[in-house]
């Protein structure tokens, strides 16, 4: 089975909005003085372990917008702008960039559906709203949290605010020169009995 | 002149504590004690808020706590303490006295006077108030591997963006990871 994997830019105080400032909201644009070789470089690994991405509507017009004019020596761009994209969305119209479908219904019967397919990793970026509905339905296998050495004051948060404690299991660290730290956690899931 | 560093508990969601002030889901184990008495000698004063100093105060002194933790416990008795509160009348707690200054005042002196750092546990709403200050000189947070989903936000009350230095990162045996960072 494939996992699905969340791979998140974040702030000290778990803000995740517009890391990039692209989308040029009030808490945006937090991350760009922070990225590094070693940064690229985790980002690049993880995105040739995968070869799907699922998004949701916001991530993805963001993504849609940016990649498509983008090219670089190492074929990220090409592997982003290639690779199958799910967007999950009630509302969106239409999906233009490169390989996209929309799941606009059953979306957790669909994203498990993914997972059954053989293949590499699903990933998952940004996307809050999507990663707070899948954390809840049990269906993301791993969290790569980027924890950006700065607080921003406001903004929206990854984490759901429905007041249900989540414990998570810490699976590795990883230090960036920049000062990006990056966490990584998978549920801890309980057998079923038999 | 001598540093403030502040010592908490965050959980992934950027709480030092639940809606009610839950901190049950810290996790104290003797790799944490390890690096808290290692702390603790590194200083000479802590500083605390209201509500955290009378969690601590009606602990640490009592036979369970010389019982089940006697390392920490000799130290946190011993240490000198300076408590910020405006309603708290008195501070009984060994070696402990009520900051007669206002807050800025009392740790500018105290960070000019000489002797070892001093630390700050958990007191969120002192550790908000000295950030806003820019009095705070190094921050450890132990992210704990728990999302709370609702509880007292680390940050919550910072408006403007404040960026910090890592400086060291270390993971517990507990599933804890030790963020260390300073004030650029």
């Amino acid at each position: 089975m494939r996992r699905i994997i969340a791979t998140e830019y974040l702030t000290l105080d778990g803000v995740m909005e517009d890391p990039g400032g692209g989308e040029a909201t009030r808490y945006g644009g937090w991350s760009p003085g922070f990225f590094s070789e070693e940064a690229s470089k985790f980002k690049f690994d993880e995105l040739f372990a995968s070869d799907a991405l699922l998004l949701g509507r916001i991530t993805y017009q963001g993504f849609a917008q940016a990649w498509p004019t983008m090219k670089d020596e190492q074929g990220f761009a090409d592997r982003m702008n290639g690779l199958p994209k799910f967007v999950v969305s009630s509302t969106l119209q239409k999906a233009g960039w490169n390989n996209s479908t929309v799941i606009r219904s059953n979306i957790w019967k669909e994203v498990a559906k993914l997972k059954q397919q053989a293949g590499q990793d699903i990933l998952i970026a940004g996307s809050g709203q999507l990663v707070r509905g899948l954390m809840a339905e049990d269906l993301i296998d791993e969290y790569r949290l980027m924890v950006h050495p700065i607080t921003v004051g406001g903004g929206k948060r990854l984490f759901p605010e429905a007041g249900t404690r989540t414990v998570l299991r810490l699976t590795g660290t990883q230090v960036f020169q920049a000062g990006i730290v990056v966490l990584s956690y998978e549920p801890v899931r309980t057998p079923k009995p038999a | 002149m001598r540093n403030v560093l502040v010592s908490e508990a965050v959980t992934l969601d950027g709480y030092f504590a639940g809606p009610n002030g839950e901190i049950d889901w810290h996790v104290v184990d003797d790799e944490f004690n390890a690096q808290a008495a290692e702390l603790l000698d590194s200083v000479d004063t802590l500083l605390f808020g209201r509500v955290t100093y009378q969690l601590m105060a009606a602990y640490w002194p009592t036979p369970a706590a010389l019982t089940d933790d006697p390392i920490i416990a000799a130290k946190m008795n011993a240490l000198q303490k300076v408590v910020f509160s405006r309603t708290l009348k008195a501070a009984d707690w060994n070696n402990s006295r009520l900051a007669s200054k206002d807050l800025h005042a009392e740790i500018t002196t105290l960070k000019q006077q000489p002797g070892k750092d001093m630390v700050i546990f958990g007191s969120g709403s002192l550790v908000s108030q000295l950030t806003t200050m820019g009095l705070l000189d190094e921050y450890r947070l132990f992210i704990h591997p728990v999302v709370l989903g609702a509880g007292k936000p680390l940050w919550g009350n910072l408006q403007d963006r404040l960026g910090l230095k890592l400086i060291g990162t270390r993971a517990f045996g507990s599933g804890n990871v030790l963020l260390t960072y300073r004030r650029p």
